[in-house]
């Protein structure tokens, strides 16, 4: 037991240490080495997709992606449906496309609000080996169509606008050693439409719109990938939307939860396989930050919100 | 680098041109012209689900509402406004999105209202 501390501690230290001489690397220059060491740091993230968010790695040109995401229903549904196996569950089938180097373009189908989207990604910054660029920048945008039938939009008022949502994230991205990689991620949701307080008025009463919630929402997201060994690693992921309701919750309105997923990658030249537990189950960025209800852990009636997810992704070079 | 940047920017300001900021309207309830009257329209709904045991029964919660009390404890809390009827706390309270919304429904509500507009008169 001692040992294996010891040896943890080596690891983080040798991590540290490296991350410092990194940090530190861009005062200092090595003339003869500066060349080959301004290639972008490799054994990063092995695909643009991890558990609910993106990465930075964007593919190279002409190279097409096949993504598929899937949340099964909630653990805590119990044995008689198979933990989530059985009850209704979430499925999000991608494709995307290098248009350039580093731009991406994506369009998917997800089945629970039938949602459409495409999607647009911009690899501007990639960290080199040197420490010329510290670190990785990318900018994720998309905008999702709702399929729904217009009843679905409680909306007297409906219009074709009210079905669209926008979700737009700039990615940090920063490896540490060749054993861990962070990203931090501010995140901007916007929907058209939003709830009103209140839907029914009476004759009489005041029929004046008042929003639920802000239209915009700004969110963090923050993520991390550990590695085990060449193939496998542990990923973990806390997003968070930092606008509140503009009403008191109520039994119908509740302020939208964090997401939180945990899971393992196994992952190979021109594939990743990511099994983890999720308390989001939109798929859907925008979705998942101004409505996810699910909590990670028991609070009080209210069942844990957890669910099993997978993502599979196949490149094609 | 500057292409890229051309379709980013295309689709950035194809998103904002299609960015709206709407609310979902509001469904309004047919009126009704004939006046309200608390013994007949609101008493019958007071006692069933509001003076139950616990709640508004003349032990625990205020106001009693409780038939034949009803309209004394409603005066003495203070939460009718006739000058300002959609201001006054009973009507809040059992409006959608009010605390006590679950006992009550939107007509419900909008009688309570009426009758709050009419004088609010112990009839």
């Amino acid at each position: 037991m001692i040992t294996l501390r010891n040896s943890t501690h080596s690891i983080i230290r040798n991590c540290i240490a490296s991350a410092m001489v990194i940090l530190w690397g861009t005062s200092l220059s090595f003339s003869q080495d500066t060349k080959k060491d301004d290639k972008p740091v490799s054994n990063t993230f092995n695909s643009g997709t991890f558990l609910e968010n993106q990465t930075y790695i964007t593919n190279g040109k002409k190279v097409v992606e096949f993504v598929i995401n899937h949340r099964f229903g909630k653990l805590s549904d119990g044995s008689h449906m198979a933990w989530g196996v059985y009850s209704p569950s979430n499925i999000r089938l991608e494709v995307n496309y290098g248009i350039r180097n580093n731009l991406q373009i994506g369009i998917a189908a997800t089945k629970n609000n039938k949602l459409i989207d495409g999607s647009i990604k911009w690899g501007i910054l990639k960290q080199t080996k040197s420490g010329k660029t510290p670190v990785s920048l990318t900018y994720y945008g998309n905008f999702a169509y709702r399929g729904d039938p217009t009843s679905a939009f409680a909306n007297p008022g409906f219009k074709e606008s009210n079905r669209f949502s926008y979700f737009h994230e700039l990615m940090v991205a920063y490896k540490f050693c060749d054993y861990f990689n962070l990203q931090l991620a501010p995140t901007f949701a916007h929907y058209n439409l939003v709830e009103t307080a209140n839907p029914i008025v009476p004759a009489n009463g005041d029929s004046a719109a008042v929003p639920v919630r802000s239209n915009n929402n700004f969110g963090l997201s923050v993520l991390g990938k550990l590695n085990i060994n060449s193939t496998l690693s542990f990923m973990f992921e806390f997003d968070n939307n930092f606008n509140k309701l503009k009403i008191p919750e109520n039994d119908t309105y509740k302020n939208p939860k964090p997401v939180i997923a945990l899971g393992l990658e196994k992952a190979t030249s021109a594939h990743s396989f990511q099994l983890f537990v999720t308390t989001a189950d939109g798929i859907v960025y925008q979705k998942n930050m101004m409505y996810n209800q699910n909590t990670f852990l028991k609070k009080g009636d209210v069942k844990s919100g957890l669910a099993i997810g997978f993502n599979i992704t196949r490149v094609f070079y | 680098m500057k292409s890229k940047l051309i379709i980013i920017l295309i689709f950035l300001l194809g998103t904002l041109a299609s960015c709206t900021k709407d609310t979902v309207k509001p469904t309004v309830l047919p009126s009704t012209t004939t006046a309200v009257k608390l013994s007949t329209d609101l008493q019958p709904l007071f006692s069933t689900n509001c003076a139950v045991s616990g709640c508004h029964d003349g032990n625990n919660m205020d106001p009693n509402l409780t038939a034949g009390s009803s309209y004394t404890a409603i005066m003495d809390a203070g939460v009718v406004d006739t000058t300002n009827p959609s201001n006054s706390t009973l009507y809040k309270k059992v409006n959608t999105g009010g605390s006590m919304a679950n006992y009550a429904n939107p007509t419900f509500a909008s009688k309570v209202l009426q009758w709050i507009q009419e004088g609010a008169k112990n009839n």
